[in-house]
């Protein structure tokens, strides 16, 4: 669900990125962080709480909450909401807490 | 460790206006930004701003961001910026720790001025969790810096400005809200912003909040109840609403983090959206060369945080022998113009809340 | 009411408007009824028509006999509560600022709201203006027959 046009904003034409979400390539624009190009693509839920197993998608946007982690290139608990989409990225779903490879 | 003389945390539009003041002192500026660009929270304000010509009234958030980073261009040789740069730490020792990936960087300063704004408060209500709540600002962020909406169907929590702002914003983007939710028995924000979103349609619930929200991994409804005047649940008025966003605006808190690690003063001013540091006329807090300006000394608007940090600027570089040549008039000038923006109705609160934190310099 | 809703009484939207005989010539309108720190709206008039002062929070008063409708107040207003009306005959037309999407064309038929958004009646579009100078905000030339003329605010498309 991406903005095509807009009252006040110019919505540019931007090059697509690929990468990987869960085992599935997928892609992203230029400019978007993980969290909004997963957003675009309909994915809301992107992890998983530590006790309760709750579903988590982002809350804050600008990497204040801590509910948008995941493991991106097998590092885990990376504020997906402000880290900038890069091609070839490998995201994955975090459940619970990260383990350090 | 690097020596610096004088570090800005935050560049927003406190942070930019210090940066710009103390340039034209003579002072050589270090900001440092956690985001990929400077502007803060202006570079997703789409709406006309407030206040006098002197603020940039009727410019558009985004474009204010751009004026006050075009500022700064004559003073390049004097400034460096550091983008995606996290500050980790301020120490009684004026040291600043930051990392930016993952590189991790130790600043000596002789001052700093802390502009780190606020965040978004959140609202404890059963399944506040599920994905598809957010704070209004995530909202705000994904659509007008990503151009993604956030959902097809929003409920707005909180009636404040930014509920309504961001309410209209949505509609702009061709998302359609449903009903903003406001406790209150008043409409918190504007009421010219309230008028805007009223012709549209949209509907303002006061005295009501949200009890409950429902959804298998995912936000499909809501459940709000009526509030009596002691705030209390009205049995019986309980309604459901079907949405798959909803926006949580019910205020900011100074993000004082910083300020409290190094253990400066601070209080818990409600007024002033909850913990902020005891400050001095000039917005020098109790550690020496440490100074405030902007949403992280009382949350208030874009206006007032420029004026702040055109003062904190000029007050720093002073105290580090560089004074603006002009610094008598420009004291003067941004003090009037913080007394103007603050002397309404809307000004009450914030004006209360500076006096529990005003204190008078220490010889 | 404002207080609460959002909307103003009809009786707030009258004190805004000056004597019916005023209005053969276009006249702005400002629906600004709260202190708030804002001026933009006096600082954009060239004659002198609009007036808040020293105390920016103060609420501004219009002096219809000086103001000549030319709009500039309308796209100033970070509020968006200023419009512009005149009285032709039996019709009212409006001037009025617009930011969303599709935007209205000269001859169409869209809907004319109230102040809570409600359709009360037809709206010709007669004119847009779109300069760089109002910054995005368009200023739409509508009329509406004359009954509506204290309850028309503002348009909405017709069509999807």
């Amino acid at each position: 669900m991406r903005l095509k046009k807009h009252p006040i904003l110019d919505v540019p034409e931007r090059k697509e990125i690929r990468f990987v979400y869960d085992g599935n390539e997928v892609s992203g624009y230029e400019g978007d962080t993980i969290a909004s190009a997963l957003h675009a693509l309909g994915h809301r839920v992107l992890s998983r709480s530590i006790k309760e197993n709750r579903a988590r998608g982002f809350y804050c946007a600008i990497g204040n909450c801590g509910s948008c982690h995941m493991i991106v290139n097998d590092v885990p608990n990376v504020k997906t909401c402000i880290t900038r989409l890069e091609p070839g990225m490998i995201v994955k779903s975090q459940k619970g807490l990260g383990r350090i490879v | 460790m690097t020596e610096k003389d004088l570090i800005i945390i935050g560049g927003g539009p406190a942070g930019l206006s210090a940066a710009r003041t103390a340039l034209e002192a003579g002072q050589k500026v270090l900001i440092v930004d956690r985001n990929h660009e400077l502007g803060g929270q202006l570079i997703k304000q789409t709406h006309k701003f407030f206040g006098s010509e002197k603020q940039y009234a009727k410019t558009r958030g985004i474009t204010i961001a751009r004026k006050l980073i075009a500022r700064l261009e004559p003073f390049k040789a004097n400034l460096e910026v550091a983008l995606d740069t996290t500050v980790l730490g301020i120490y009684k020792d004026y040291v600043v720790t930051t990392l930016k990936g993952e590189t991790y960087g130790k600043y000596r300063a002789k001052a700093i001025i802390v502009a780190t704004g606020a965040s978004e408060k959140v609202l404890a209500f059963e399944n506040n969790d599920l994905p598809g709540i957010y704070g209004a600002g995530a909202v705000q962020t994904l659509m007008n810096l990503y151009g993604v909406l956030p959902g097809k169907e929003v409920v707005m929590i909180g009636s404040g400005n930014i509920g309504l702002i961001v309410s209209y914003q949505l509609m702009q983007a061709g998302v359609t809200v449903k009903a903003v939710i406001e406790a209150q028995p008043r409409i918190g924000g504007y009421k010219v912003h309230a008028s805007k979103l009223r012709r549209l349609g949209v509907p303002i619930m006061t005295s009501t909040t949200i009890k409950k929200a429902f959804g298998n991994d995912r936000l499909e409804k809501i459940q709000i109840v009526g509030l009596d005047e002691s705030w209390k649940e009205i049995p019986g008025t309980e309604q459901e609403l079907y949405a798959d966003t909803l926006c949580v605006s019910v205020g900011l808190a100074p993000m004082h983090q910083l300020l409290s690690m190094a253990e400066i003063r601070m209080r818990c001013v409600n007024e002033l959206g909850g913990i902020v540091p005891e400050i001095t006329v000039d917005l020098e807090t109790s550690m020496a060369n440490v100074f405030v300006c902007g949403d992280v000394v009382g949350v208030e608007e874009a206006s007032s945080a420029m004026v702040e940090g055109s003062l904190a600027g000029l007050e720093a570089a002073a105290k580090l022998g560089q004074v603006h040549p002009d610094y008598l008039n420009r004291k003067i000038e941004y003090l009037n113009q913080l007394e103007s923006l603050r002397c309404g109705p809307f000004g009450k609160k914030t004006l209360c809340g500076l006096e529990r934190i005003k204190v008078n310099r220490n010889a | 009411m404002l207080d609460k809703t959002g909307i103003p009484t009809p009786e707030m939207v009258r004190s805004c408007f000056p004597v019916e005989t005023l209005l053969s010539k276009p006249k702005a309108i400002i629906e600004c009824y709260e202190e708030i720190p804002c001026n933009p709206c006096e600082t954009s008039c060239p004659f002198g028509a609009i007036s808040i002062g020293e105390d920016i929070n103060k609420r501004p008063r219009m002096d219809s006999e000086l103001c000549t409708g030319c709009g500039q107040c309308i796209y100033s207003c970070p509020g968006l509560a200023i419009f512009s009306v005149q009285i032709n005959g039996n019709k009212a037309r409006f001037r009025v600022p617009y930011e969303f999407l599709p935007v209205p064309e000269a001859g169409e038929k869209w809907l004319g709201l109230n102040r809570a958004g409600e359709p009360i009646c037809v709206a010709e579009i007669i004119k847009t203006q779109i300069q760089d100078r109002q910054d995005k905000t368009v200023v739409v030339t509508v009329d509406v027959d004359r009954e509506y003329m204290y309850d028309f605010i503002t348009i909405r498309c017709p069509y999807e």
